[in-house]
């Protein structure tokens, strides 16, 4: 015992009273940058502290507090939009919403586009248009126009002239597929793929665990309109969105084995210790993929999730576009439309005739008793259409495919109820949408993309483990001892951009403006020492393996210059630094 | 009490030290075996000794005492303790930190199995004791007082040594005030009782494997860490005594308060034969202080915050040091062969079996992380697992002219310390003691005692310390000098 508590303990037995304590240590004088010809010496330590089965419960209120940025990058997964196996997606299950909502309740433009999409030959109403001059024709052949449109699109004359089918197709490709957050989505960035930025499958929209946890309101400001890399896009999303996906009891629980402790470095500015964090750097072996375990996601709604409100919406064109009147170019005609962007709802409409009827081919004839040859001739080949009549009964309608005839329906009818062009974009705002997917396969569907790649619980798994300090320049490391015994011992590792450490929104702390990053043997920095050598997985790091009496030249984001001397080592686990600023 | 110190300043608080000893004459010595102290009094004083150090080992003795008798003075006391640790198991590196078996293989220091560097501490004091007789008139009863120290254990290693997670410094010291009372049934038969007001401090200093804790282990084991574990109090060697778990740890001004009870009986059948039976009751000792532990490693500052784990660098509270002081029972008898040579054998019967575990509580806020399970107290036990001890003493006596007396002690005491639970901070051994004596009366009412004990464990080497805590080597020796003026009213 010190003499100084002895006596205290005497003072004690004297006073009869309890209440002496040793003196606290004094506080440490804060770090001051270093100056030119100044040096420190600093020891450093690789300490693992190895969990394996780690579980990591993020709870929805867990993951709202993750930086907009993290939450953005995880990918959970794609939802196909059209065309399932075995049942209807979203964009068919709402295409069919629309059709059965109470006109009452839409705008004359919603209701028109209702209309428009209900349309069949008997209900065509081809006044104004192109096919006029086949209503006058109508009573000097005796057949009805209604019937003469069906027998030429090939339909019967009761049977939608678009079905849902073509008109979710070519708003797929034209309004949703052309979106450019439909395109490309976010993802972890990598050595490989340093902007983070993936393509998107095609037909597919991706959600995100931000969207997951706002119920997919997220998406009316994802896929709302976007003024991207020089392309507008109105976007189709509109107002709020709402989706009944997850339960209040979300949870994600992932189970990781890893190094759970940050690797110690150098803040060269002024030789004080740092932490980085070390999640990154394990990735590859982060997670058991053999465990059925290791990614469990509880609290998605049993059964079908649903579109609570989605409200979808297109853009008309400004102006009236006429129907073309030339088979050039082949298999789409001359009309303006094809020149619009492509998720205006002219260009859809064309787009989607186009699609229904492009393979279309019939002669329609119709006789009268008296006559031996038709009265009407009307041919039609992959969609042209060329009609002739006999017998001085009139003037037949102008050669055209039949999308430049529907596009022209279309867009008179769209413009009902006195509808000036330019008032026809269409919003519908539907309620209780199928999603068209079930929670067994979107829970499935997200454990396989976590597992095919795992970059995309980087970002989470790092802002949770939350363990860098400091603004290292370099840091510690200690090779797997079952690396080939050259490759064995002690490594400097110059930091790479995603050892930064990230703020609230997800962005680093501080720009990474590294001039010369590695480490050299010259104070010039001429000659580059250390490697981006694969080592435990890692590629991304300049590094290089140190012994005792090494001295190393390395600049700091601020063009600082330092010399890096390599002490005696305290223990295996350690290593001892004398840093000095030189420029 | 004088203590060596490595400071500056030592010597200036040791002579504050030393003239409030004086002041207050406590009696006690600085020993480090299983607490007891080897004398209290003089060296004549036994449970069948009429002195008035009978108060403390046979109160009933005191009947024998005629005229008012005052007994002051003090003992300096040298001791060397060494402590050489083996040790026989495998360890990890320190630097590391697997927390399960087996151990990686490149985590293995094999360097660190074996001796360690000997261990050695020299404690060097001066302990005062003081005790009054006083016959009450006209009446059959003479009452007495004490202040002494029976139990005190005052020992510093260095800081670094690798008995630091057993023990670096500790001071455990036990002060009884005593008042008795003996009656004399009869010219044959006394009897006598006293009541103890017992006042304890503690101050200990050591370093803290939590490799060995079990609320650590349970930490780690339970939610959220949820990750299977080694440690605990049954933690393998392996798995101990890693830098990031070795905390340092003091308890600094923790005191107790307690009280119990002796009781004798004496009886002289002859002029010249005296025997002497005594129990002294056991006492439950509380000590509550302060403590200071460091938790400076970012691995429990900073590094593992995201999990929870963000304790402050000091960390302050209360602390509670639990453990009883044993009951024991002490039997002796003076036969007086002739009018200048007598001898005297006493023997003691200790319950150190009482003392099963050392127990320390700590409490404090800064102690809770809630988010991994550690509460705001933690709980050290120590287990001690100590035997009852006998102890016995032959002492001859020779007047050698009507002024000067001498006395030589042979004697034994049993060890108290298992091997299982042996370490640096009760080093213990079977004793053999050896002591002279000497009074000098200069008239019939003074009378200087003096008195040179030497005790020393028999060689003990320890291989069969549980989880590889104490194994080693032992030494201990204590050299005890005391002189002190009677006075005879």
């Amino acid at each position: 015992m010190s003499s100084l508590h002895n006596s205290c303990a005497l003072v004690v037995l004297l006073a009869l009273s309890a209440g002496c304590g040793g003196e606290d240590p004094p506080k440490p004088k804060p770090d001051t940058p270093l100056q030119v010809g100044e040096a420190k010496q600093i020891e450093l330590r690789f300490l693992r502290f190895d969990v394996s089965n780690f579980e990591q419960t993020m709870t929805r209120e867990d993951i709202l507090e993750l930086p907009t940025e993290v939450r953005d990058r995880m990918w959970l997964l794609d939802l196909d939009l059209t065309n399932g196996p075995t049942t209807p997606r979203l964009l068919d299950n709402a295409l069919e919403a629309v059709k059965a909502l109470d006109p009452a309740t839409l705008s004359q433009a919603a209701r028109n586009m209702q209309r428009l999409m209900l349309m069949t030959p008997d209900t065509a109403d081809v006044k104004g248009t192109n096919l006029e001059q086949l209503v006058e024709l109508s009573p000097l052949i005796g057949i009805a126009p209604e019937r003469v449109l069906a027998d030429m699109l090939g339909i019967d004359a009761e049977d939608t002239v678009l079905s849902s089918e073509t008109i979710a197709q070519a708003i797929l490709e034209q309004v949703i597929e052309t979106h450019p957050n439909a395109r490309t989505r976010l993802g972890p960035k990598t050595a490989e793929n340093p902007e983070g930025i993936y393509p998107v499958t095609p037909g597919k929209m991706p959600v995100t665990l931000a969207d997951a946890v706002t119920n997919f309101a997220s998406l009316s400001d994802r896929f709302g309109p976007i003024y991207k890399d020089g392309v507008y896009h109105p976007g189709f999303v509109a107002g709020g969105t709402r989706a009944n996906v997850l339960t209040d009891d979300f949870k994600l629980i992932v189970r990781a084995n890893a190094n759970a402790l940050p690797y110690k470095g150098v803040d060269l500015s002024d030789a004080t210790e740092a932490s980085v964090n070390s999640i990154r750097s394990q990735i590859e072996h982060l997670f058991d993929f053999n465990d059925p375990n290791w990614l469990v996601v509880e609290g998605l709604v049993p059964g079908a999730p649903v579109i609570e409100s989605l409200t979808f919406r297109i853009v008309e064109d400004p102006g009236f576009i006429p129907g073309g009147k030339s088979p050039i170019p082949m298999g789409m005609g001359a009309s303006a439309a094809w020149a619009l962007a492509p998720w205006s709802l002219e260009r859809v409409l064309v787009g989607a005739a186009q699609r229904a009827f492009s393979n279309q081919s019939a002669t329609v004839q119709y006789f009268t008793p008296t006559r031996e040859e038709p009265l009407f001739t009307g041919l039609v080949k992959n969609g042209w259409q060329e009609i002739s009549v006999t017998g001085n009964v009139g003037k037949p309608p102008d050669p055209c495919y039949l999308w430049d005839l529907l596009l022209e329906v279309a867009q008179i009818r769209l413009h009902d109820g006195g509808l000036k062009e330019g008032e026809a974009s269409v919003e519908f705002t539907l309620s209780n949408i199928p999603a068209g997917t079930d929670t067994a396969v979107i829970e499935q569907t997200i454990e396989e993309n976590l597992a095919a790649d795992p970059n995309m619980l980087l970002d989470v798994a790092s802002e949770i483990t939350d363990t860098t300090r400091g603004s290292a320049d370099f840091y510690y490391y200690r090779s797997d001892a079952s690396n080939p015994t050259e490759l064995v011992g002690d490594w400097l590792f110059f930091i790479g951009t995603g050892d930064i450490k990230l703020d609230d929104a997800g962005q680093p702390v501080r720009p990474y403006t590294y001039a010369n990053p590695g480490f050299f043997s010259d104070a010039a920095l001429t000659n580059r020492v250390s490697t981006q050598i694969e080592l435990d997985g890692d590629t991304e790091h300049h590094k290089i393996l140190v012994k005792p009496g090494d001295v190393l030249y390395m600049e700091d984001d601020t063009s600082a210059v330092f010399e890096v001397r390599v002490l005696e080592k305290p223990s295996v686990g350690r290593i001892q630094l004398s840093i000095m600023r030189i420029r | 009490m004088l203590f060596h110190g490595r400071g500056p300043s030592t010597l200036k608080r040791s002579s504050i030290y030393v003239a409030a000893a004086l002041t207050l004459g406590f009696a006690g010595e600085v020993q480090a075996q299983a607490l007891s102290a080897p004398l209290v009094g003089t060296g004549l004083s036994s449970p069948s000794t009429a002195d008035p150090a009978a108060v403390w080992h046979n109160p009933a003795m005191l009947a024998a005492i005629e005229r008012p008798t005052f007994l002051g003075g003090g003992m300096f006391i040298v001791g060397d303790i060494r402590y050489r640790r083996e040790r026989r198991a495998i360890y990890q590196r320190e630097d590391s930190l697997d927390f399960t078996l087996p151990v990686s293989p490149d985590a293995i220091d094999s360097s660190k199995t074996g001796f360690a560097k000997e261990s050695r501490a020299n404690p060097f004091g001066f302990v005062p004791t003081l005790f009054g007789a006083y016959p009450i008139p006209k009446s059959r009863f003479v009452a007495g007082l004490g202040i002494y120290l029976p139990y005190t254990a005052m020992i510093e290693f260095p800081e670094n040594g690798a008995q630091r997670f057993a023990l670096q410094e500790a001071t455990i010291i036990s002060a009884f005030v005593t008042p008795s009372i003996a009656y004399r049934i009869s010219d044959v038969f006394s009897v006598g009782a006293g009541v103890s007001y017992v006042f304890g401090f503690a101050e200990m200093k050591r370093v803290q494997d939590f490799a060995g804790l079990p609320d650590v282990a349970d930490a780690l084991e339970g939610d959220p860490l949820n990750q299977d574990n080694d440690f605990g109090p049954n933690a393998s060697p392996a798995v101990r005594e890693l830098s990031v778990m070795a905390r340092p740890v003091s308890i600094e001004g923790a005191v107790a308060h307690s009280a119990t009870f002796n009781v004798g009986v004496s009886a002289l059948p002859l002029p010249n034969l005296r025997f002497g039976l005594s129990y002294q009751h056991r006492v439950p000792m509380y000590f509550r202080g302060e403590f200071k532990l460091d938790m400076n490693d970012d691995f429990f500052t900073q590094d593992l915050e995201a999990r929870g784990l963000n304790f402050d660098e000091l960390v302050k509270g209360d602390a509670e040091l639990a453990f009883p002081l044993p009951a024991s029972l002490r039997f002796g008898t003076t036969w007086d062969i002739t009018q200048r040579f007598a001898l005297s054998f006493s023997a003691a019967y200790t319950f150190w079996s009482s003392v099963d575990q050392l127990e320390v509580t700590l409490e404090s806020p800064q102690l809770a992380q809630p988010e991994i399970g550690l509460p705001s107290h933690s709980k050290a036990v120590l287990p001690r697992r100590w035997n009852d001890t006998i102890g016995t003493d032959l002492q001859a006596r020779l007047a050698v002219s009507p002024t000067l007396a001498l006395r030589a002690t042979g004697g034994y005491r049993s060890s108290a310390t298992p091997d299982e639970t042996i370490d640096a901070a009760s080093p213990d051994g079977d004793r053999v003691v050896g002591g002279l004596g000497a009074t000098i009366r200069f008239d019939k009412r003074y009378a200087l005692l003096a008195d040179a004990a030497l005790q020393t464990i028999l060689p003990r080497r320890v291989v069969g310390s549980d989880y590889d805590l104490g194994n080693g080597e032992y030494s201990l020796t204590l050299l005890a000098l005391g002189a002190y003026l009677q006075i005879t009213l």
